[in-house]
């Protein structure tokens, strides 16, 4: 008989604390794994949303509130500012580039985001399908909205999905992007003059259009004023979000838009621009990479936590073999002892136990690495931010220094009992 | 040259607890001569036995198999020559109880292939049960499967520690006779330590231990 049929025998004598051994693995190294999977994710994402985004201007309130709503689009805005206001931040020395975004209404959880062909150019997007937006109402989906091509929709107010549909301003889809992992997969994008016009709103004849041909001369904007639609949407469409807009003498309302992403020339810019920008007293500038460590360091205690919590499961794993194997050492060294009086060598039965715990160790990782990518689809699959960002189980090295960890504190749990038995003394036992 | 003697013991003394269980013993086995060591329990049978098949080590005095010393051999060549050489036949039977049958008898058999498993499960009329756990056999059984699994690698020497203790009779004559087929089978040399007289008619050679 082949000594791993031996051990296999023997595992399955105990079958209870070998099943126990096995699981407590499993639990372990899926949470590390599970852990592992969605720090990198965030990670992943909060690198590749605010990539080359310095600063973000927004509404008066908090900074990460804003970073987070106009970057990440997971918090809501703190406001509106004016939309003039990209005008006079553009004009700016210390600025390169300036995208102004327009919230206020989604699609079935999908935010409508007006603003620029240049937000589609900051994450290198590409069409998959159709073409960008040329003129007000046209729509460019991202990879992961579930739209099609040419299908006609109504925003619905807020950035939750629910009832309180616009009734007017059908938008179509011209165009899908190709994936690109960033948060333009899960956006609908439009021009702000839609979001704005949607809302009763109106940029002069050429306000967007100066912008836009001031930084891409190649693009060419339609900005006739829809009379119809000027008329029908001449009652209130206050957001809870755009609030605070201002009627001038004339009833006309003064367009607004969200917040600005800007891109400095410089680093030094990232530290003077906001301080310039928050003197006025209508913006709030916030830096994201200052924001995002804030926040990293506060999420960090959780994540700390979870760590420990892990390492805690994977130690009463490598504890569980140690005991599956040495709990019953006992009654077992009778049968140590059989084999070394028939011949077994120490070396020999010094390697069947090790075998033993290699073995469980080695189904704990195969069910573990298993189990993990189950339950991580599945937490996707019910977790709605996962699931809109896109999370994705990735092999990384971490997985292998996870695994290979396990391994090595599998064999050294094996290893004093292993050597334990070796010693058995045969004449001793087997005379008791 | 083959040896006269298969084991020689000389001068051999072992103690515990500065108590001597073995006090100088010196005596040949030779091959194909069955030796019987009779002896009251506590005087030290089951321990001779220990120390000539290897399990123990001498205080002090000397074992030759074969005219290989034992203090010649470190642990893994003494493992070998064990593994090679001798059959255990124990007085607790001493199987792995989760193996069945035909398991235990593997386990022996692994390297030596000498008798094929199939047939001596058989040959003990045991056919039936071959995979049947020996945790669920009859003492009966088990004895016989423990009688197997010392002959199975077709041993020289044969060390049977008090295989008939617990048995009737007629289950002595039994087990004595089946060792005895098997010894002769295999031209083994068969020593056995026991306080059962009733086998004493088995052996030309019998040395009572006190």
């Amino acid at each position: 008989m082949s000594d791993l049929n031996f051990v296999l025998l023997s595992l399955k004598s105990r079958f209870s604390s070998t099943i126990l051994a096995v699981l407590l693995t499993t639990f372990g190294i899926s949470i590390s794994i599970i852990l592992v999977q969605f720090e990198n994710h965030i990670k992943n994402r909060l690198n590749n949303d605010g990539k080359k985004i310095d600063i973000v201007v927004g509404a008066k309130g908090s900074p990460l509130q804003i970073v987070l709503s106009s970057i990440y689009h997971i918090d809501l805005p703190t406001g509106n500012i004016p939309f003039s206001s990209l005008k006079t931040i553009s004009e700016d020395p210390l600025v390169e580039k300036v995208i102004p975004l327009a919230l206020g209404d989604n699609w079935k959880n999908n935010r409508i985001v007006g603003t620029t062909h240049e937000y589609i150019e900051h994450y290198g997007a590409k069409l998959d399908k159709g073409r960008n937006w040329q003129k007000a109402f046209e729509v460019v989906a991202g990879s992961s909205v579930k739209i099609n091509l040419n299908q006609e929709f109504s925003g619905s107010h807020g950035l939750v999905d629910s009832n309180d549909m616009h009734d007017h301003g059908e938008y179509r889809v011209v165009g899908v992007l190709k994936p690109t992992g960033t948060v333009l997969d899960r956006l609908l994008l439009t021009s702000v003059k839609s979001v704005l016009q949607i809302h009763g709103q109106y940029i002069k004849d050429n306000e967007q259009h100066n912008h836009e041909r001031d930084k891409h001369e190649h693009e060419k904007h339609e900005h006739q004023l829809d009379e119809n639609k000027h008329k029908t949407d001449n009652h209130d469409h206050h957001s809870e979000y755009m609030d605070d807009y201002v009627n001038n003498n004339q009833g006309f309302i003064e367009p607004e838009i969200t917040s600005l992403l800007i891109t400095t020339k410089s680093p030094i810019a990232n530290i003077n621009l906001p301080r310039l920008i928050n003197k006025e007293s209508q913006l709030q500038a916030a830096n994201p990479a200052f924001e995002i460590t804030r926040l990293s360091a506060m999420l960090g205690l959780g994540s700390k936590s979870f760590k420990l919590l892990s390492i805690i499961i994977m130690l009463i794993a490598v504890l569980s073999i140690f005991t599956g194997l040495a709990s019953n050492f006992e009654n077992r060294l009778r049968d140590l002892a059989i084999l070394r009086a028939i011949g077994y060598s120490k070396a020999r039965v010094f390697k069947i136990i090790s075998l033993e715990g290699i073995i469980i160790v080695i189904f704990g990782i195969i069910i573990g690495l298993c189990s993990s990518f189950l339950v991580f689809n599945f937490l996707v699959d019910m977790i709605a931010p996962l699931n809109n960002s896109n999370a994705k189980f990735k092999f990384s090295f971490d997985i292998v220094i996870i695994i290979f960890l396990v391994f090595v504190a599998g064999l050294c749990a094996a290893f004093f009992p292993a050597y334990k038995g070796s010693k058995v003394s045969v004449a001793k036992q087997l005379t008791q | 040259m083959k040896h006269k003697s298969i084991l020689q013991i000389k001068s051999l003394e072992y103690e515990v607890d500065n108590q001597k269980i073995i006090k100088g013993n010196s005596f040949n086995i030779n091959h194909k001569e069955h030796q019987l060591i009779l002896g009251n329990s506590g005087s030290g049978k089951t321990t001779l036995l220990n120390l000539m098949s290897g399990l123990l080590k001498p205080s002090s005095g000397e074992i030759l198999f074969e005219g290989v010393k034992y203090s010649n051999l470190n642990e893994k060549d003494l493992d070998s020559l064990r593994a090679e050489n001798f059959g255990f036949i124990f007085q607790k039977l001493n199987l792995i109880e989760y193996l069945s049958i035909k398991q235990n008898l593997a386990l022996v058999k692994d390297k030596f292939n000498s008798y094929d498993v199939d047939k001596i499960i058989s040959e003990l009329g045991l056919s039936g049960k071959s995979n049947q756990e020996v945790k669920n056999l009859s003492f009966g059984e088990a004895q016989r499967v423990a009688v197997a699994r010392g002959v199975i690698n077709n041993p020289k020497v044969i060390f049977a520690d008090e295989p008939t203790s617990a048995l009737d009779d007629s289950n002595t004559e039994i087990v004595m006779k089946m060792i005895f087929d098997y010894v002769n089978k295999n031209n083994s040399t068969l020593v056995v330590c026991t306080h059962d007289d009733r086998v004493k008619n088995f052996f030309s050679n019998a040395m009572v231990i006190k």
